[in-house]
């Protein structure tokens, strides 16, 4: 690299020195050349020989001063290049004869010019005189002049001609030198020009390597993924997995979609699924802190609400946080689990609390509001054998249906009632004084006992209850509470059936023995 | 205003000397310059240098070949213009020969193309007969660089005194 920089500059230094030595020595050729020395020096001798004859000629009469001025002029002109010339700096001795003779032609010439006038024959004969002494030794003596403006010439051209070679051999060997550095070049670029064949060749074999290595993974790649979109979409569970930001959707079950109200996978809003706002609101929660949620019953669906259990774990995907929802349709194992809770609560006939679950609400009844008053019923079918004996369990058992069904709707909505035994009733009756309690009890009473209990095939039966009515007091437990219950129930009996008696709460101080 | 009339006089001062109003030439006026010769080597006309100063003129730039003095301004007659004073068709060359026995042939091309003058001015100057004078073929170089040629510097013809028609 640093060697081809340093032979394009060689190169370029080389044909800009080439450029500058033309270019210098094209100005010297800008003007035609003089080499016309020899004849000029001819030309003055010529015109000396013609000035000798115009003065002999004006001497004999013949001539004009102003023809002698006009001579005079000629040879004045012909020495004045001779003069000028740098000529004589060629000679390689010096002619100081052809010098002098220049000089002292000058100076005659210039003096009888001086003194000439174009009119006066007295000064041109006397001028003309001078002339015809001094001009033939002058014309013998130009002769010299001659020949070393000869020789000078000569010495000058081939001076010339040295110097013009010279300059062709600077030329040639700068040429040379650049031919030397384009061949160089040419081999240096051709050589680059293989090496990058052969590196574009094997970029080109690495490329199509590379091309079916990547062809083969993005199959595998595809396959797992169409595989993995196999596995979630046959799962009887859906899933959703979404950035933790729920800008992205990286997958979502198309019955989640379809029951977010989402059309496409794209515009799925988590937040839709959820038939409770508070639901969703703590899931989130529990994910934003990084905990996995475990087993998370919740309703979704808010168009056809259904039971759902769902399990979210918060994961990585890219490096960005995100969120792996599993959801289960539990809506069959909830009414199975509800159908069973109310077997486990119910009375199979009558559908009122069984005694298990009735005592259980009482409990928690009493729990609930420790200062609260609370009054129990506890509640016996006169002579319920009879009607099981005259008529059959199966009338029996219409008639307790019948009879929970008028008590459920005559009393308030959330009073606790239930069938504790074959004929006896319960009723829990919380934030309620005694005698309150027995004014409900005895108009209860009253109503099944004026009301005859229509049955089927015209039968109708007549039947009365017995009520035991207690109030809760301070220190009471669940078994005293019924105990003593059960003591104002068998009171009732004992006084003839078909009345209610309370049983006064005993004296604080009693109530120990009571227990 | 004032740098204006001193460029106006700048300028004038270098126009009135190359006019020469207020000059005489350094040689007799009725002295005969120029001798034009027909084909035949007859003489056509004999010129002063009133005569030719009474034709139009007009000035070119050039130097005098083999001296190495500088350009210089040169006012003098076209050839051309010369020709048809006389009422001379335009012959198909001619020979300028000089006072010292120098002559060379000017095509009457170069008259069409470069249109060369007879100076007798040079620099505003009339030509002494010792500086080359008084007349000179002259070339218009400042225009025509092209002329820098030995061609035409041979035809450049100084101390000029006869125009031979071919």
């Amino acid at each position: 690299m640093w060697l081809l920089i340093l032979l394009a500059s060689t190169m370029i230094v080389v044909a800009l020195s080439g450029l500058y030595l033309i270019s210098e020595r094209s100005d010297q050729f800008d003007t035609p050349g003089r080499h016309t020395e020899v004849w000029q020096s001819y030309s003055l001798q010529l015109q000396l020989r013609e000035l000798l004859e115009t003065a002999q000629a004006l001497e004999h009469g013949e001539a004009s001063p102003a023809q002698l001025k006009i001579r005079l002029g000629t040879v004045r002109t012909a020495l004045d290049p001779l003069l000028r010339t740098r000529v004589f700096d060629y000679l390689v001795e010096p002619r100081p004869d052809a010098m002098r003779t220049l000089a002292r032609l000058d100076r005659r010439t210039a003096d009888w010019m001086q003194r000439l006038d174009w009119r006066d024959p007295v000064k041109a004969a006397e001028i003309a005189s001078r002339m015809r002494k001094t001009l033939p030794d002058e014309i013998r003596a130009s002769h010299e002049l001659i020949v070393a403006c000869n020789v000078a010439v000569a010495i000058q051209l081939d001076r010339e001609r040295q110097s013009l070679k010279q300059t062709f051999h600077w030329l040639g060997g700068f040429l040379a030198l650049i031919a030397t550095g384009c061949l160089v070049l040419a081999l240096r670029i051709l050589s680059a020009q293989r090496r990058s064949r052969r590196l574009a060749s094997e970029l080109h074999r690495l490329n199509s390597s590379l091309e079916r290595r990547v062809q083969s993974r993005t199959r595998l790649l595809h396959e797992r993924e169409t595989l993995l979109q196999t596995i979630l979409d046959s799962t009887p569970s859906e899933v959703t997995l979404i950035s933790a930001d729920q800008r992205r959707v990286f997958y979502v079950s198309h019955t989640l979609l379809m029951q977010s109200g989402a059309g496409r996978q794209e515009a799925f809003d988590l937040s839709r699924l959820f038939v409770d706002a508070d639901d969703y609101q703590r899931l989130l929660a529990r994910l934003d802190r990084g905990d996995t949620v475990q087993q998370l019953e919740t309703r979704l669906y808010p168009a056809a609400p259904y039971w759902a259990l769902l399990t979210a774990r918060p994961l990585r995907i890219h490096g960005q946080p995100a969120w792996l929802i599993w959801s289960f349709d539990i809506t069959r194992r909830k009414t199975m689990e509800q159908k069973l809770h109310r077997l486990a609560t119910t009375d199979s006939l009558t559908g009122l609390y069984n005694r298990r679950a009735l005592l259980r609400a009482a409990i928690q009844a009493l729990r609930e509001d420790r200062r609260a008053p609370l009054s129990l019923l506890l509640l016996d079918i006169d002579h319920f054998k009879r009607i099981n004996d005259a008529h059959g369990h199966p009338i029996g058992d219409d008639v307790l249906k019948t009879l929970a069904r008028r008590m459920s709707s005559w009393l308030r909505a959330g009073t606790l009632i239930g069938r504790i035994g074959g004929e006896e009733f319960a009723i829990v009756l919380p934030h309620t004084q005694a005698a309150e309690a027995l004014a409900i009890a005895e108009r209860l009473r009253q109503a099944v006992a004026s009301a005859p209990v229509a049955l089927s095939g015209q039968l109708t039966l007549s039947i009365t209850l017995s009520i035991g009515i207690t109030q809760r007091q301070d220190g009471d437990s669940l078994r005293t509470l019924v105990q003593r219950a059960d003591h104002a129930l068998y009171r009732a009996k004992a006084e003839g059936r078909n009345r209610s008696h309370l049983t006064e709460a005993p004296r604080q101080p009693a109530a120990a023995a009571d227990i | 205003m004032s740098r204006y009339r001193l460029i106006l006089c700048a300028w004038l001062g270098l126009w009135f000397p190359a006019l020469g109003w207020a000059q005489s030439p350094p040689y007799p006026a009725d002295l005969s310059l120029l001798t034009l010769f027909d084909t035949h080597d007859r003489v056509i006309d004999t010129l002063t240098l009133a005569d030719l100063e009474a034709l139009p003129g007009h000035q070119v730039r050039g130097p005098i070949p083999d001296n190495d003095y500088p350009e210089s301004t040169w006012y003098g007659v076209s050839i051309r213009a010369l020709l048809e004073h006389e009422h001379l068709l335009r012959p198909h060359s001619m020979v300028a020969a000089a006072l010292n026995d120098y002559s060379e042939t000017i095509p009457d091309a170069d008259l069409t193309r470069y249109d060369p003058i007879i100076a007798y001015r040079r620099d505003g100057d009339f030509i002494p007969f010792g500086e080359y004078g008084p007349l000179i073929v002259m070339y218009p170089y400042g225009e025509h660089p092209e002329l820098h040629t030995r061609t035409y510097y041979n035809r450049t013809v100084w101390q000029l005194s006869e125009l031979h028609l071919k």
